[in-house]
């Protein structure tokens, strides 16, 4: 895909409701831990993150299905629909970290990674579900 | 005898009752086979409905909902803090320059604090202690015969001018009283002890205030706003050397102290609360100076920014989990209507969803709400209480309406007539065929293409025709009159069938249908009134 898979996450952010709800939820974070900064509630707001971005694949499991479905179907390489996958997670992810890096910077990385892992475990099983259940029609 | 007579009566109602209950168990059994059978139509019903909401929760957006809930509520938990209550009154009948503070506390404490609070608040003119106890058991008073439920003790020189009562040795004001003094026996745990009685005019007793608004006797409720102190007659005063012989000890117990003639005037009061709160059970503590009062009372009150901090919670739990319901709705909405075929009720839904909600957010909630409480006390369960009623809400809110069943009054659809019977008098087919096949032909709406007819033996004919509608290209109608004459009327069947060579609207087809027969009906009338 090269190129394209830069056009096409741009266009799947912008189509998406998750990418949205990351954002919405990334400013109320801010607030929370604008107000109470203890670190008992920055742990639970990193496992809220977690939540939160599970949340997001949910919201927009028929766009993301599709989106792969068609890849797939399109003869997309596996490395190109995972960078694909890889750029989506990366771009949710940074939003929902940036109320650490702004009140918390050293819990920044965990929040990223937590957000980004779950972002991507549930989009690649999403990508497996359908490779694994796709039926290839037969030229 | 008389046993006999009983036991026989005795049987004989317990008989009769018995054969009542019989015929009444006979009469009801159709009944109750009955109620049986509707009763288990209706449970059958919301048994099917439980099912349909536990189909709803196995679902995996289940467990996003409860994570998310469980941490926000234990996130509003967790982030609550509360501040003892401050209230500042102004009042302008305060005009007196002097300072003071005065302080009640939970339990009794030792003389020193009077010491303890000049730490505090540096010099003042005079410390003065209380004890004022409502009594369990109450004490007695032997000779008069009354119950004492209340003991309040203070300074002698305090006392005598506030109730006009000389205290010496063994005094104590009583307002029960019919001669002005008198000596009595005290009786208390065991003890009996002589006292000297002294009457005080109850009126004033309980209009006597220690200091801004608080009475001598000790407060029992509240009535409104108003207070409701102990009868008079249940309670004794005395002075604290009195009360101390009577205890026989030597240790000065104090429940109530008032500062008078405080010389600072900087005094913050919430720090002077606190500090003194560290070290002692305090119920409140009042500064009354010119014009103004404040108290700080033990009551704690969730803080500003303890309750933000809910809301934002809140609100940041309602985005997921209205997030998830809102991709959840298309599978709702369909579930829907599959137990709309099915025959439930459209309400149906609504009770599944409700179900939903409270099974899997309230009843998750309110276990980590009782967690909460168990470890961080009342006001992070308030916050934590706060957060569950508002993403639920919220939550059954949402889903109730985006799954609500469309409204059941809507626009009928009519489909266009295609068939019409109409009786008139006739006698003579063959003019009745021409007439028509007149209006057949001078339709203005339509170019006619063919018009054949037949009549058979004067009694019946079938007009055919194929029109083609003028306003629009390649549509027209196919149109067939039945004619049936018998004995001297006609029955006339029109049959049409609207054919287009693309796709006709439905407004069109009714249209074309609408043209085609009411000329022929209203012509055939006209003809049936000239005939």
């Amino acid at each position: 895909m090269g190129i394209y898979v830069l056009t096409l996450v741009k266009k799947l952010i912008a189509r998406s409701v998750g990418a949205k709800t990351c954002l919405a939820v990334a400013v109320n974070l801010a607030l929370l831990l604008l107000v109470s900064n203890s670190l008992f509630i920055a742990f639970l707001t990193l496992a809220l993150i977690s939540v939160a971005s599970l949340a997001s694949v949910f919201i927009d499991f028929k766009l993301h299905a599709s989106t792969i479905y068609v890849l797939y179907m399109c003869g997309s390489k596996p490395k190109d629909i995972r960078l694909l996958l890889l750029l989506i997670s990366f771009v949710n992810s940074t939003l929902l970290s940036i109320p650490y890096v702004i009140f918390l910077d050293a819990y920044s990385p965990i929040a990223f990674l937590i957000a980004l892992t779950t972002f991507f475990t549930s989009l690649n099983h999403i990508y497996i579900r359908i490779r694994s259940s796709a039926s290839i029609p037969q030229i | 005898m008389i046993y006999l007579y009983f036991l026989v009566v005795s049987v004989a109602i317990a008989l009769a009752l018995a054969y009542v209950a019989i015929r009444y168990t006979i009469v009801e059994t159709e009944r109750s086979r009955e109620f049986k059978v509707k009763v288990k139509a209706r449970l059958s019903r919301f048994v099917g409905m439980y099912r349909i909401s536990i189909l709803l929760f196995s679902k995996p957006f289940t467990y996003v909902i409860i994570a998310t809930l469980v941490l926000a509520v234990t996130i509003a938990g967790f982030s609550s803090s509360a501040e003892s209550s401050y209230v500042e009154l102004k009042d302008p009948t305060l005009t007196s320059k002097t300072r003071e503070i005065y302080v009640k506390f939970n339990k009794p404490v030792t003389a020193d604090i009077c010491s303890r609070i000049k730490q505090s608040i540096g010099s003042f003119n005079e410390c003065l202690r209380f004890y004022r106890i409502t009594l369990e058991t109450p004490y007695k008073l032997l000779s008069i015969n009354k119950n004492i439920y209340c003991l309040i003790s203070s300074d002698k020189r305090f006392l005598s001018s506030l109730l006009n009562v000389d205290f010496h040795e063994d005094v104590y004001a009583y307002a029960d009283l019919n001669t002005a003094t008198m000596r009595d026996t005290l009786i208390y745990d065991n003890h009996r002890t002589q006292i000297n009685l002294v009457y005080v005019d109850p009126a004033k007793l309980s209009a006597t205030y220690i200091t801004y608004k608080v009475p001598l006797i000790p407060i029992q409720a509240f009535i409104g706003t108003e207070p409701v102190t102990i009868p008079t007659r249940y309670v004794l005063i005395t002075t604290t050397e009195n009360l101390m012989k009577l205890f026989e000890t030597h240790e000065e117990l104090v429940t109530d102290v008032l500062i008078r003639g405080v010389e600072s005037d900087q005094l913050n009061v919430l720090d002077f609360y606190e500090g003194l709160s560290a070290d002692y059970d305090i119920f409140e503590v009042r500064l009354i100076e010119y014009g103004r009062v404040v108290i700080v009372s033990n009551t704690k009150i969730p803080s500003l920014k303890s309750v933000v901090v809910a809301l934002i919670t809140s609100a940041t739990a309602s985005l997921i989990t209205l997030s998830v319901f809102s991709s959840a709705i298309p599978y709702v909405r369909d579930l829907r209507d599959k137990i709309s075929y099915l025959g439930f009720p459209p309400w149906a839904i609504s009770i599944v969803l409700t179900s939903y909600t409270a099974t899997s957010m309230f009843f998750p909630g309110v276990i980590t709400l009782i967690y909460v409480y168990l470890i961080y006390g009342g006001t992070a369960a308030f916050n934590s209480l706060l957060t569950l009623v508002v993403v639920w809400l919220a939550s059954t809110i949402y889903v109730n309406l985006k799954a609500r069943p469309e409204s059941l009054a809507s626009e009928s659809y009519i489909p266009p007539t295609t068939r019409y019977t109409v009786i008139i008098k006739c006698e003579d087919i063959s003019r009745l065929v021409d007439a028509i096949v007149h209006l057949i032909k001078s339709n203005e709406f339509f170019d006619v293409e063919e018009v054949e007819y037949k009549i058979d033996s004067n009694k019946e004919a079938v007009i055919h025709a194929k029109m083609l509608y003028v306003d629009s290209w390649g549509s027209g109608v196919d149109l067939t009159v039945f004619i049936n004459v018998e004995e001297g009327f006609a029955h006339i069947n029109i049959n049409t069938s609207v054919f287009g060579v693309e796709e006709i609207s439905e407004s069109m087809s009714l249209s074309i249908n609408s043209l085609v027969i009411s000329k022929i009906v209203g012509g055939v009338k006209v003809w049936e009134s000239t005939y």
